[in-house]
């Protein structure tokens, strides 16, 4: 096999040790946050103000190498580990989520023809995107909503080749790109093999026959080029097809099932730019004599914001881990991970916004203006790639068959307590394994063997209660799902219900899963007794009308914890490097390659001192 | 594993069966099924028929991805394709 070409950015990108790694990426964006750098807050704000592109940003992280991850690595890109990736656009949401959602639609844009396999568009997209070019994904088109099967953009034979009529709109990056992923009708009729994915190149086609359709003004993310393109008869040669001929639907649902979880990363994002805002706002506002973080209100408040947090990180890097792991069940955990992730960020948000009060709302005072273009940001999360609406339904129509007790508990490697514990190197994400329905979810199924292994441990501790609690909430769960009758048309209110309640569930049981396969998260200040995963299982019990007692009290003390120990990162995993040990290795090799000429043979792993090296890295929960 | 009061590899007994667990999907409709409509005419839309599919693998205990249904829209297109996939998987049967 022929090592990839490393692109020169990546050996010539030194500075601060940086290189395309998580860590090197954060050490790059500090730098760049600088006044007068690319991610400088006030160039970030003037852009949002003037709702223009921020131009500079997308192109430092063109020049760092994010591009890279953005194609797999069987193509000569560096995307291996979706939770890797999820990871870098987190960092970049945190410093803005405008720039993440700009640069990071080139994920979506090329995850069909990843998701297609086939090697004449994937080396022609992969040559493309590693040269810097962004790609759009259009789906779907005005008067559409989400339903793909309403698309009216109609692709017809022309010769050997295709023409294209209709609009996509509205897309992100419509405009400023030259390549567009299209979802076109083939068949007149439509229906669920009448549609197909085509690559579009906009400088291939004919003078005249592509149009953009004028940047939508936006509440949020006011600087992204939120627009479409309409198609007059635009002519696409033979080899635009994407995948089958009729098979662009079950193509497009199967790569949003990876699309959804990357997008929870501007979630993550969002949260860790807010409770940093709160966290310097508890340290600084004085309030009746004392300091706001001395009022049990606020402290309560924080705990519940920080909580949110870390349940957050508990799902996402779940269903990320899961898309290499249990990917037939992707269609399950996505859509769960989707509906549920940027919902409860938002009610983060709200709980930060209050305790912000008026520095909040204002603009530009004491740096925390930031906060109000955040969450203007953040409320176009929860629409991408499927609303919650959208995800929950998808789910709630499947409810019976994933009712809880209904299958056998996942064992050994299907078990999450398995595929998220740190030394489990991930299989290559493998997107022949996707399905479109899979009538079981091992995260919700390893529950009760989760609380058994728990309680073994600990005896009956006040973090096995709460696991006990959540246990006995899943089954009341599974009493009311045996009751709901399969029915087609839009689900009932009673059955969207009982979906969040799933989605809550679902979130707790990955939280268990997580502490059980980590050892180093049941220690540290978040870890100790336990700490964030009371916290957690406090807030998915609140959801389940299930409330444990002490709910205020844990919140309590998380609250504490952010303003006493301000250099403890409130994450779980944000500042975890331990997973991208490897990753490093990888880079080492390649400089070596690069250094002598690239021979191409592989490079020995040995020359990484990762023990070292991840240890120094782990501040997760530490 | 599930045992049937049908022999599932029959398509006739197959189609019979898928006809009542269609029903089941369509409360409202209350004329009988004919199994040579399209699916979609009744009603049962894309996610409902990825529902209808996890339901039909489950108790058939065969993989029954809902693209089946995209290619075999009818029950008795259905009830064919998976008499067969049933039939080469169980030749003893």
């Amino acid at each position: 096999m022929t090592a990839p070409a490393v692109p020169q950015a990546v050996l010539r990108d030194t500075a601060a040790d940086a290189g395309p790694t998580v860590a090197g990426l954060d050490a790059a964006l500090a730098e760049w946050a600088r006044p007068g750098g690319p991610f400088d807050p006030a160039l970030l704000a003037a852009h949002e103000e003037r709702e223009s592109f921020p131009a500079e940003a997308c192109a430092a992280l063109d020049a760092w190498g994010l591009p890279e991850f953005y194609v797999p690595a069987r193509h000569g890109g560096r995307q291996e580990r979706l939770d890797v990736f999820v990871a870098l656009l987190r960092r970049i949401a945190a410093r803005d989520l405008t720039v993440a959602v700009a640069h990071g639609k080139t994920f979506l844009g090329g995850v069909c023809v990843w998701a297609a396999d086939e090697d004449g568009p994937a080396h022609l997209l992969a040559r493309q995107v590693l040269a810097g070019e962004p790609v759009a994904w259009g789906l779907t088109e005005p008067g559409g909503g989400s339903d793909l099967l309403a698309g009216a953009l109609t692709a017809t034979r022309h010769g050997s080749g295709w023409r294209l009529s209709g609009r996509k709109w509205p897309v992100n990056n419509a405009t400023r790109g030259n390549l567009m992923c299209v979802l076109a009708r083939t068949e007149p009729g439509g229906g669920a093999r009448g549609f197909t994915v085509f690559l579009l190149d906009r400088r291939a086609t004919p003078a005249g026959t592509v149009r953009p359709l004028p940047k939508m003004p936006t509440h949020g993310i006011r600087g992204a080029d939120i627009s479409g393109l309409e198609f007059d008869d635009a002519r696409l040669p033979a080899h635009a097809v994407v995948g089958p001929v009729g098979g662009g639907l079950e193509l497009v649902l199967k790569s949003l099932q990876l699309t959804r979880i990357v997008c929870v990363s501007l979630s993550l994002g969002a949260g860790d730019h807010a409770l940093g805002l709160l966290r310097r706002f508890l340290g600084q506002r004085r309030l009746y004599g004392r300091g706001l973080a001395d009022l049990p209100h606020a402290r309560d408040v924080a705990g519940r914001a920080v909580a949110r947090q870390f349940l957050a990180e508990s799902v996402a890097h779940t269903a990320a881990l899961a898309a290499h792991h249990v990917p037939e069940q992707l269609s399950v955990v996505s859509a769960v991970t989707k509906a549920f992730v940027p919902s409860l960020i938002a009610g983060q948000l709200r709980l930060v916004g209050d305790l912000l009060g008026a520095r909040g709302f204002l603009t530009d005072v004491e740096g925390y203006g930031g906060f109000a273009k955040l969450e203007r940001d953040h409320q176009v999360v929860p629409l991408f790639d499927g609303s919650t609406w959208v995800n929950r339904a998808g789910l709630a129509a499947v409810l019976p068959l994933l009712r809880p007790g209904r299958r056998p508990a996942p064992v050994g490697a299907d078990s999450p307590a398995r595929w998220l514990r740190e030394d489990s190197e991930p299989d290559p994400l493998d997107t022949r394994r996707l399905r479109l329905m899979a009538p079981r979810d091992a995260v919700l199924g390893a529950l009760p063997g989760l609380v058994a292994e728990l309680a073994a441990e600990e005896g009956e501790s006040a973090t096995t209660g709460l696991a006990r609690a959540l246990l006995a909430a899943c089954e009341r769960l599974g009493a009311d799902i045996g009751s709901l009758r399969p029915a087609a048309g839009p689900p009932s209110t009673a059955a969207m219900r009982l979906a969040e309640r799933y989605e809550w569930c679902f979130a707790g049981a990955a939280a268990l899963a997580l502490h059980r396969a980590r050892p180093r998260l049941r220690d540290g200040v978040w870890g100790v007794d336990g700490l964030w995963l009371r916290g957690v299982l406090a807030l998915v019990l609140e959801a389940l009308d299930a409330a444990p007692a002490d709910a205020t009290q844990v919140y309590g003390e998380l609250g504490t914890l952010l303003t006493t120990v301000p250099d403890a990162p409130a994450t779980l995993l944000g500042g975890d490097l331990g997973d991208l040990g490897d990753l490093r290795g990888d880079l080492d090799d390649l400089r070596g390659g690069g250094e002598t000429g690239g021979q191409g043979a592989p490079a020995p792993r040995s020359g990484a001192p990762a023990t070292d090296d991840r240890r120094s890295d782990e501040v997760e929960a530490a | 594993m599930t045992t049937f009061a049908f022999d599932p590899t029959v398509p006739a007994q197959l189609q019979s069966w898928l006809t009542d667990r269609v029903a089941e999907y369509l409360p409202d409709v209350t004329e009988p099924v004919d199994p040579h409509r399209q699916l979609g005419e009744y009603g049962l839309d894309s996610i409902a028929v990825v529902a209808f599919a996890a339901d039909v693998e489950d108790q058939l205990g065969t993989v029954v991805d809902p693209t089946a249904i995209w290619d075999y829209p009818t029950i008795a297109q259905l009830a064919e394709f998976l008499a067969a996939e049933l039939g080469e998987r169980s030749p003893a049967a």
